[in-house]
Formats: C-alpha cells, structure tokens, sequence
C-alpha cells in the first residue's frame, strides 16, 4: 500500500491550528488539503487531551436522534465517511440498543421514530435474536434495535489524518504549548509558543488561528480576551479483560450515565458518567464513578460483575454551551458549533471550534475550514470526503533523526 | 498512597511526590504530579525538583492562564490510557512496561524508577520518537486492507445480517503497536542504558519481533498479502536475525507472543 500524496494547489496563507486532539488533526488535513500552509500547536503528544480517551464508540447518531436529531444526522453521515477513508481504523460490528425493564420497552417507539426522521436505519429484532447475535448480553432484555454503530481506534483515525497533513507539509509541534497572543488593532497577528523539549519561547505570526483546544478552549480563549463557551466535564470508564460482546450495546433509553458497552479488543469498556468541573486538569474516576460503571456494566452483561478489573480512566468532555443543567450537563447538546471571534468579540483572525463528538471530527473540520476560507477571502473547496489520509503508521515513518 | 517517582532527565533525575488512590497506575501518578497547580481534583504534593529547589508552592489556578506549571515539567507520551493506543511505553524500575497498565501497588515500595524506551531517540525526559517501530512495520494489514488509490462507494447505512456465521466479526490485531518488544529484545537493544540518551546500537540488522509478529498473522489472517509477510520473514534481518530470547513475549503488555509467532514464521 503506498499512498499518493494529493496534489495541492497551495496559497500563500498560513493557518495556525492550536490543539492536537481529533478536531485540530482533522482541520490540519482538511486546510493542507485545500492549499493553506498548516501550523498545528500541541502542547503534548498529539491526541493527550480527550480525543486519545474517549470510548472508542463510532456514533451512528441513534443515541441522539431523539432529543439531538442535528447531531444524529452528523453522526450517521460521518459513520459513513469515516468507514470509506479510514477503513483499517474502524471494526464495524454493528450496535444493539436493549431494554431491559417496561420504561425502557416503552421508551422504543420513540426511539424508533426518531431514528427514522434522523435518517439513521434501525430495525427492530426480537429478544432471542439479540441474544444470539450477542449471547453475553443480558437474559433480561425486552425490545432490542439493530443499529449501525460501530467502533474505532480514538488513536489511528486522527493520526491518520495528522500523517496526511504532515504529509502534505503541514508543520506540526507537538510539545509545543501556547501561551499567549499578541493582538494588534482588533486582530490576532501571532501566537507566543513556549518549546517544553528547550523550554523556549517564540512567536508565531499566522494569517489566521483556530482554537481546537477541545476542553481547554475556555482557557485558550481567555488568552486572547475571548468568550468561549465551553465548560469541561468529566467523564469516566471502567474496562474489564475480556471482549463479552463484539457490538456496541446501549440502553434503549434517553441518554445518562453507564449505558453504552463497547468492545476494544480484548477488553469491555462500560461508560460513563459526567460531572462539571473546573478545569480538565488530572482528572481520575472516583470510588462512587467505579461502583457505578461495574454495577451498570453488569446489568447489560452479567459477566461483566465477575470479570478482572483492566483499567478505569477519566476524560473531560467539551460541553458547548453554558447553561447546563443541574444534573451535570447531560442535557447541553452535543452539537458543535465555529464561532467567529470577529463578529462575536470584534477580534478578527481567530475562530475556536467548540463541542461535538470525537465521530464528527472532519465534519468539524469542514465547517471551521470553510469560515477560515470566508475570512481570507478564498475560495477552496473541502476534499476532505474523497481524498483518503495515509495510514497512521505514517505518522512516524521516515522520521528518525 | 504517596508514591515518589525518579523520571530521567538526561543524565539527570527529576524526583515527584504525589498523592494518588491506591489503585492508580503509573501514568495517573505522572499526569497528576504534572498537573497545572491547583487544577487536579486529587490531593496532592506536588512535584519537587531534586536540587533543593523545593516547593516553589504557586496555589494560584491554572485557569484561563497557560503558564502556571506545576514546580516541574516531564515530557511523557501518554493518549488512551487503558492499553490501547501504545503510547505510554517507558521503562518503569528498568523494565519496558506500559506506564498506564501498571498500578503503583503492583511495584515494590519506594521510588518508582523511570526511564525512556531504549529503542527510540529521546526527545525530552520520557518522551521518544518511535520512528523506529514505524519504520520496521509493514504495510499490510489484515483487518480491511484499505483501498486508498480509489475510495469504495459511500456504504448501505442498514444494519448488516451481523451473526457471525453470516458475516464474520470484525476485530482489530491485538497487537498496539507500543515497541515494548523491540526495547525488551537482546538483538536490538544489547544493553539497558544506564541514564537516558545512550546510543544503542544494534548488535546485527533486525527487523525486530513486532513487524515479524504482524507478517505471521498476515499469513494466517489474510492468503492474499502472505508473499509479502513470507518475504520480510525470509530477508537476512527477518527470522535469522532472532536470538529466541523470548523476552519480546515476556514484554508484551497485549499477549502477541511475538516470540512464539516468530518461531511459526520459521516453520512456514
Ligand atoms: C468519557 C468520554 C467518552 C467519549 N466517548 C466518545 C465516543 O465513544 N465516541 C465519540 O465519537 N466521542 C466520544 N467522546 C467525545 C470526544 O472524545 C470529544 O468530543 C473529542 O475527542 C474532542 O476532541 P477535540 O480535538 O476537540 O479535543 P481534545 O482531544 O481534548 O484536543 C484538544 C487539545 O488541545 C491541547 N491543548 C490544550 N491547551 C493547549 C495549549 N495551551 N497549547 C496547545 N495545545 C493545547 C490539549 O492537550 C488537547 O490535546 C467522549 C468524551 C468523553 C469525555
Ligand atoms: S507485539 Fe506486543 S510488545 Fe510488540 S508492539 Fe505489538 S503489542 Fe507491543
Ligand atoms: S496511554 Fe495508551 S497504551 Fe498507555
């Protein structure tokens, strides 16, 4: 498999992305691909923040469909894309939404209606099927949803598209922290960059800059004198050894906490809770998060009570949107959202990406290259949707000093 | 707990303190004790650099200002966090181990030692460079291999028949590519570097046990891409360059048994 580098009618405009996680990955590629000359800034390793954690569950919209059908739809488009560009990174096993008491049941013909305006084909299939297709679940179940969700490595397809991008010439630093901006008459003209591997600093000039700071981005924008609403929560996983099913299995209900369970290879993931907090700095599971994370992880897969704890680790989520509500923001949408900092803040040359789902990475990524495109005044299309990313082994390759 | 962790830095050593729940791992242990200050829900002490620095004890938060550093700054690679990525390779007490599948209970008691994989090129502290895994790496792959010149058209969105007799269950190779075997295997790495930042060389060309693992399941998993995997097994730093020293299957947090599929290799 040799992959051909696209060619790249390049522009004399330079695009500075900060953040590495899945959204910044995929804007790189996105700009790269539609002639900007691409700067990424991460503070650590790519993909250290959110993206590398999250569940590994490849949305196909029908957790959302009923009360976020914008998002639903997103996700059934992406799921689809990303099984034809990423291929290698993706098991598509398909996803199972059970009930497993009378609410639940009832809660089916929402769900299905719902599904069906989204776009999103779930079919109904009686208990024992279900049971057969995945003879872990839980004997319990009631009604039972074929879905096409799937799941993906939360590693491989954004460094698929990071080796893309790199590929095309995009500089990309990880190890490399912002910490502050330097405005001139209502614009951004550059970024101060601290080196962690020298522990210098430099200044970055950019016709643009992008904040992909995911949870972080809050913090970033504050930099710049920038309301960003996005407020981090976090949430928690628990994986078991063993794989107790090869589908993704969730609650046939509106959704909450400890209702999806995923297979990564050889371990069951159960996820997972959100509570509001200050910063996404070192968060880890609480005893209570774990308890709870076993006992729903059991409910859906009885074997999951007895099976050897793997690991239990802790993501903040960038919820977009500030009024959340009490019960710890599992109401504020999942959406996304490019918000120009020039109509919102008067300060032009800076937008931040804010929200979204680690599935909807490139559509987020169309969406703030295409405001980029409007600010500068070019007219490049995305090509993003027919022009597949190297695989991300690339990432490293041919890089040995 | 409090565990104390010595992370190379160079020729030198940075020492941290950390306060983190029994159960942590390794890598919660660094991410709390690097944490910006007064940003980590949980207790605890802060870093200390080794030369009497001490706590320079900044309580302010880090919110909203990038700077506020905890008292250090280690570079680690570190991404999922349950073993699946491969990043967090290090060698945790001198052995390569995944940082974020070792709980600190699971040690023995007192300072946690760590060092940077010795296959790689150090960029800072722990942090290295894996060009090296990536560049031995074939590139096929069993599970879907990809057709990149010309996409495949936009797929059915219906739900597939999916029992496994209907349509065989995807899964991907166990293998996650973390190059703890390579910094485990005797060819390759002849010596535990005594600081970071040693040259290693290696004692004769070898591909090394995780791209000859992956060529062996290729010939298992996939007929069509079996010439390849047969080729790279049979050039001269393919099988004959192993040792059989096993230690690429005691290292591997995934259970590849590179060991064992490199000996198949030489079978078939
Ligand atoms: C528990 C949990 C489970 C999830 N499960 C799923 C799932 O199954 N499927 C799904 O589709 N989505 C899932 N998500 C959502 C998904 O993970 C996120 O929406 C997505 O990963 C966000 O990506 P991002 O690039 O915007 O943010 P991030 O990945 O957090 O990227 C932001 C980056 O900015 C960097 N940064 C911060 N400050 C600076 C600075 N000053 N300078 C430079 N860089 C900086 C950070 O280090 C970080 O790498 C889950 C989320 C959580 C919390
Ligand atoms: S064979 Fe094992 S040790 Fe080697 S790269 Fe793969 S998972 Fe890591
Ligand atoms: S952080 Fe992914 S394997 Fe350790």
């Amino acid at each position: 498999m040799v992959f051909e580098t696209p060619r790249v009618d390049s522009l004399p405009l330079r695009v500075a992305i900060i953040g590495g996680g899945g959204t910044g990955a995929a804007l790189a590629w996105d700009l790269a691909l539609r002639g900007f000359r691409v700067a990424l800034f991460e503070r650590g390793e790519f993909l250290s923040g959110t993206t590398g954690r999250h569940h590994g569950q490849l949305h196909s919209g029908a957790r959302y469909a009923s009360g976020d059908p914008e998002i639903a739809r997103e996700c059934m488009a992406e799921t689809l894309a990303l099984r034809r560009l990423v291929p290698d990174a993706i098991e598509y096993n398909g996803g199972l939404f059970v009930a497993l008491d009378g609410e639940e049941a009832a809660y089916g013909e929402r769900f299905a209606e719902a599904c069906a305006e989204a776009g999103i084909p779930a079919r109904e299939i009686a208990p024992a099927r279900a049971r057969e297709l995945e003879p872990g679940l839980s004997p319990r179940v009631e009604r039972a949803f074929l879905v096409p969700d799937g799941t993906f490595d939360a590693w491989r397809v954004p460094a698929a598209f990071l080796a893309g991008a790199r590929a095309l010439g995009a500089e990309l630093r990880p190890w490399t922290e912002v910490v502050g901006f330097d405005a001139s008459e209502g614009r951004v003209m550059a970024a101060r960059v601290r080196d962690r591997t020298r522990a210098s600093e430099e200044r970055v000039e950019a016709d643009y800059f992008v904040n992909a700071c995911g949870a972080w981005g809050a913090s970033i924008g504050a930099l710049a004198g920038l309301e960003v609403p996005v407020t981090p929560a976090a949430g928690s996983m628990l994986a078991v050894k063993g794989r107790l099913c090869d589908m993704v299995i969730s609650r046939l209900r509106p959704p909450g906490d400890g209702d999806i369970l995923v297979p990564q290879r050889g371990l069951s993931i159960i996820g997972s809770t959100q509570r509001l907090v200050e910063t996404p700095e070192g968060l880890l599971p609480t005893d209570g998060e774990m308890e709870f994370l076993r006992r729903s992880g059991a409910e859906l897969a009885p074997a999951f009570a007895d099976a050897e704890v793997d690991s239990a680790w802790c993501a903040a989520r960038p919820l977009f949107g500030a009024a959340l509500d009490e019960a710890g923001g599992r109401a504020a949408s999942r959406d996304f959202a490019v918000l120009d900092h020039e109509s919102r803040d008067r300060v032009a040359g800076v937008a931040s990406v804010v929200g979204g789902k680690a599935t909807t990475l490139r559509i987020m990524a169309e969406k703030a290259a295409d405001l980029v495109c409007r600010a500068l005044g070019v007219e490049r299309q995305c090509r993003t949707l027919e022009t597949a990313p190297p695989s991300w082994r690339q990432l490293y390759r041919g890089r040995v000093p | 707990m409090i565990a104390r962790l010595s992370v190379a830095r160079g020729e030198d050593r940075v020492e941290l303190e950390v306060e983190a729940p029994a159960w942590a791992t390794v890598l919660d242990a660094l991410e709390i004790a690097t944490s910006k200050k007064g940003t980590t829900e949980a207790r605890r002490h802060g870093g200390r650099e080794k030369e009497g620095e001490g706590q320079k004890g900044k309580e302010e938060k880090g919110t909203g200002r990038g700077r506020e550093w905890n008292d250090v700054d280690v570079l680690y690679r570190h991404s999922c966090h349950h073993g699946s990525c491969g990043v967090c390779g290090a060698l945790v007490n001198g052995r390569p181990a995944l940082m974020c599948r070792t709980p600190l209970r699971e040690l023995p008691s007192g300072v946690v030692r760590l060092d940077p994989l010795p296959y790689a090129t150090v960029i800072a502290d722990l942090a290295v460079e894996p060009g090296p895994l990536f560049d031995s790496l074939p590139g096929f792959g069993y599970l879907r291999p990809p057709a990149r010149e010309e996409l495949p058209p936009v797929p059915d969105p219906a739900p597939l028949p999916l029992a496994p007799a209907e349509r065989p269950r995807e899964r991907f190779e166990d293998c996650i590519e973390c190059g703890l075997c390579l910094a485990a295997c005797p060819v390759l790495v002849p010596r535990m570097p005594e600081g970071s930042g040693d040259t290693v060389v290696a004692r004769r060309a070898f591909v090394g046990p995780a791209a000859l693992g992956m060529a062996r399941r290729e010939i298992v998993k996939n007929g069509s891409g079996s010439d390849a995997a047969l080729a790279l097994a049979a050039a001269p730093d393919g099988v004959a360059a192993c040792d059989r020293a096993f230690a690429c299957s005691r290292a591997c947090p995934r259970g590849v048994a590179p060991g064992r599929l490199i000996e198949e290799l030489r079978r078939s």
